[in-house]
């Protein structure tokens, strides 16, 4: 047998009709022993092939069509190829639908390398591998008890790798400019900035308003003599990307936030609701809106096409009195662009209307009645005793994603037996089953899309729920939903007989997919600011990693999002909350709180904001949760936790704090 | 009636190898032929076989074979055996794709053991599936390279599919962060 006629038959690699011709060609003369060395040869060869690179790029489609709910970032580390072919534009808004941490749209118009950084960081925000968190408290009174305590809880997380003995030394916070408030009046998030009102200050310093920029970690208190002859009456209104609007019923303060210049707006009327994106202000009242752009003066915005149609739609309806809620956002791409939805909260229908800087063009809208699909979900079940649903509609309407999806309304039914109580402090809720269904509107496409969001039912402890009928009930951001959840009562959500040392957590901030019920095929994760120690509180925080991985069979390499399956937690000598499969149902709400982490995405742990309670009492809930594709913020009456998603690391710590002479501003700090 | 003469499907594979649908190996039904009448049935699971027999018409084909210039003999002759194995099933309407969408992983047992052949085979399958314009032997073979990629590390994938890692060793250390889990403990 000649080594170089083998050598060629093999070489003939993928053409597997030309290799297979000559093979059969040759065949008839070789001895008994040649096929024999063939064959031997022959089964040595390598008969894999890239599959996916070599089809068509047509059937790569009904591949990436198959992947369902697949982990996208390990393939596109296979070969720059494959990084190339999954990146396609057409391919990713496939691949969107199979993918959960991808949606459409955003991804379509960037390089591949942006793409790729995009994708890995969505995809750690989807598992919530935060790079870093900063916990600040407010209730810095003064005394040596706060500067323990505050000190040693508004670390910046990671810290550095060096073992230090002194917990102060590794935190990289800086003093606090040196204000004494204890509690937050309002606060707002926006593109990485939390702005927030200090209460129970005395005056003038009830009016200061503080803006931390998570993007840089900087902080800054705007100031101003003429906000301060208002007092308590100021509030905030709206935070943009580039604008800050507080002010009273009608008087209205709109800084700059690149400028810090200050403008004062009067307002003929006190508006309902105010937002603002660019340099754009919109005020809206149900009967008119106005337009304030920075530089210039405030001018109308003719709504009667909205009104004259608000009008037309409750004629339709005359046995069915509709209340109506109007909100009004921005288009995030298109500055100057505006949308005044209106929902009609009894009859379920949405009107979106946009205005263009030409002026008004065009509504659009849904009426879920009229959609058959929508049938499953069924809002004719509501029993009589359940809490009113359908009023969840939003005045000052906040993005789901960064792809352009709004959320206008949101429909809830909540089952009986669910005490309930709305108001201005944060809201608790029993609930023994509620279903959310969320309407959106995706400025992009035009389109309106609904999803459904549902919890486990079942009678939880307690939940809290941020600031109950003015906002979502619960946010999501790209298809996950975050809220809180608190187990006070008995202090033993898992493991464990009382004993408050295996209570993992007080207080959790949980974050759930949306819309996949029990047959979620995820891991759940648990991130944890907080030590299993309970001894050494403060010092084990210090060394405590601010990641860890609770599914035990995740290996090095392998992130994949099969199920893990396990119900209890825990506590591992490293530290790690640990899932085991082992037995649970110590409890009825031991076993939803399981389910509900055996579903959820990722957990963060709450504990460093809040006031460990001495005897065992409740715990007081978030007043928000803010969160988009770098931050999830949650915003407590005394502080917030802060946890960035960002790829890169936070800034070093500051050796100086800055101040700032312009005349409103009066502290700028790094924290 | 000509119907025996009819029935019976002869195809040719670019390789010039005459196949008789009704002959091709295995049958399912133990020792018996396939029925003629049946072999139709077998061939017109390829959408482009059964709009070809639909424009020439029973006369029109006679006996002669239909050539299939994109498919070998080996893979038509699997392409045959998939065919005469799901005769029975229901044409799928194409609005019913989404539904199948659904179940991505679910592959009944005999075509997962069907699928069960080299990686050659299957890409070619694919293909010849992708060309007679059969669909469900197209989602079949795509749902298993699929099941090939699911769930894997690049590493894995890589070795599944013979593929060369050509990252540079400072990307493959940017990658190999990205899936620690407390990289900066």
């Amino acid at each position: 047998m000649d080594d170089i006629l083998a050598q060629q038959l093999l070489g003939l690699g993928q053409d597997s009709r030309l290799r297979k011709q000559n093979l059969l060609n040759l065949i008839p003369f070789l001895t008994q022993q040649e096929v024999r060395d063939l064959t031997a040869r022959l089964s040595e060869v390598d008969f894999r092939i890239d599959i996916l690179g070599n089809l068509p790029v047509e059937l790569r489609f009904n591949i990436a069509e198959q992947l369902g709910g697949i982990d996208l970032f390990p393939l596109l580390n296979v070969s720059k190829r494959w990084r190339a072919i999954w990146l396609q534009p057409d391919m990713l808004s496939t691949l969107s639908q199979q993918c959960p941490y991808l949606d459409d749209g955003i991804l379509s118009d960037k390089s591949v390398d942006l793409q790729y950084e995009l994708i890995r960081r969505r995809r750690r925000r989807f598992l919530g591998r935060f790079s870093s968190a900063v916990v600040v408290r407010h209730n810095i009174l003064g005394g040596h008890d706060w500067l323990e305590k505050g000190l040693n809880l508004a670390g910046v997380f990671p810290q550095r790798p060096a073992p230090v003995s002194d917990p102060r030394d590794i935190f990289s916070r800086t003093e606090a400019p040196p204000l004494e408030h204890r509690e937050v009046r309002s606060s707002l998030y926006a593109a990485g900035r939390l702005a927030w009102l200090p209460e129970s200050l005395p005056p003038p310093d009830n009016t200061l308003i503080v803006v931390e920029d998570l993007n840089t970690r900087t902080k800054r208190i705007y100031r101003n003599t003429s906000v301060s002859q208002y007092g308590r009456d100021i509030t905030l209104k709206a935070l943009g990307d580039k604008l800050l609007v507080a002010g009273t019923s009608r008087v209205m303060f709109i800084w700059h936030l690149e400028s810090n210049e200050c403008s004062q707006v009067f307002l003929p009327q006190q508006p309902t609701c105010c937002v603002t994106h660019g340099e754009y202000v919109a005020f809206l009242r149900p009967d008119g809106a106005l337009l304030w752009r920075s530089g210039s003066e405030l001018t109308a915005l003719n709504i009667d096409p909205v009104l004259e149609r608000n009008h037309q739609i409750a004629k339709t309806r005359p046995n069915n009195p509709s209340s109506i809620t109007m909100g009004v956002f921005f288009h995030p791409f298109e500055e100057g662009t505006l949308y005044i939805t209106v929902c009609f909260t009894q009859t379920r229908q949405v009107a979106i209307h946009k205005f263009t800087a030409a002026g008004y063009s065009g509504a659009q809208g849904i009426d879920l009645h009229d959609i058959p699909e929508l049938s499953e979900i069924s809002f004719a079940e509501i029993p009589d005793n359940s809490v009113p649903g359908g009023t969840g509609a939003c005045r000052a309407i906040r993005p789901v994603n960064s792809s352009g999806d709004f959320l206008v309304a949101e429909w809830r039914t909540i089952y009986p037996g669910a005490p309930f109580n709305e108001g201005h402090t944060p809201g608790e809720v029993r609930i023994s089953g509620i279903t959310f269904i969320e309407v959106r509107f995706n400025v992009k496409t035009g389109n309106f899309s609904l999803v459904e969001k549902e919890l486990p039912s079942g009678s939880w402890s307690d939940m809290y729920v941020p600031q109950l009928g003015t906002s979502p009930l619960l946010p999501s951001w790209n298809n996950q939903m975050a809220f809180t959840l608190q187990a006070t009562q008995n202090r033993r959500i898992f493991g464990g007989a009382g004993s408050v040392e295996k209570a993992c957590w007080d207080l959790a901030l949980v974050v759930m997919p949306i819309g996949q019920s029990s047959t979620a095929d995820l891991d759940v994760r648990i991130q944890s600011l907080r030590p299993p120690s309970s001894q050494h509180p403060q010092l084990a925080l210090s060394c405590t990693p601010h990641s860890v991985t609770v599914d035990v069979h995740l290996g090095e390499n392998k992130l994949d999002l099969s199920p893990a399956k396990s119900l209890t937690l825990i506590t591992q000598e490293d530290n790690a909350y640990c899932l085991k499969p082992e037995s649970h149902s110590f409890h009825a709400s031991t076993e939803l709180l399981n389910s509900l982490y055996y579903e959820s995405d990722f957990i963060l742990d709450l504990t460093p904001t809040l006031s460990f309670p001495e005897n065992g009492g409740p715990i007081e809930g978030p007043h928000h949760i803010f969160q988009d594709d770098n931050f999830i913020v949650l915003f407590h009456r005394h502080g917030y936790i802060a946890w960035d998603f960002r790829t890169t690391s936070p800034p070093s710590a500051p050796s100086h704090l800055a101040c700032l002479a312009s005349p409103n501003l009066t502290l700028a700090a790094q924290f | 009636m000509s119907d025996a003469k009819l029935q019976k499907i002869l195809l040719q594979s670019n390789d010039g190898v005459t196949i008789d649908v009704g002959k091709s190996p295995p049958l399912d039904i133990g020792f018996w032929r396939t029925p003629p009448s049946l072999y139709r049935a077998v061939a017109e699971r390829s959408v482009l076989i059964r709009n070809m027999l639909e424009d020439l018409g029973d006369e029109g084909i006679g006996n002669q074979a239909i050539p299939i210039p994109n498919v070998n003999e080996a893979v038509l002759k699997k392409v045959i055996e998939w065919c005469d194995h799901h005769r029975n099933d229901p044409v799928q309407p194409a609005d019913e794709e989404a539904d199948t969408r659904k179940k991505t992983t679910d592959i009944e047992e005999w075509d997962q053991k069907f699928m069960q052949v080299d990686q050659e085979m299957l890409f070619e399958v694919i293909l010849a599936a992708n060309y007679l314009d059969i669909k469900p032997l197209l989602d079949v073979g795509c749902k298993t390279v699929a099941n090939m990629i699911k769930g894997k590390s690049p590493e894995e994938i890589r070795k599944t599919f013979n593929i060369t890692n050509d990252f540079t060793p400072e990307e493959e250390e940017h990658i190999r962060r990205e899936n620690e889990w407390a990289e900066d403990r």
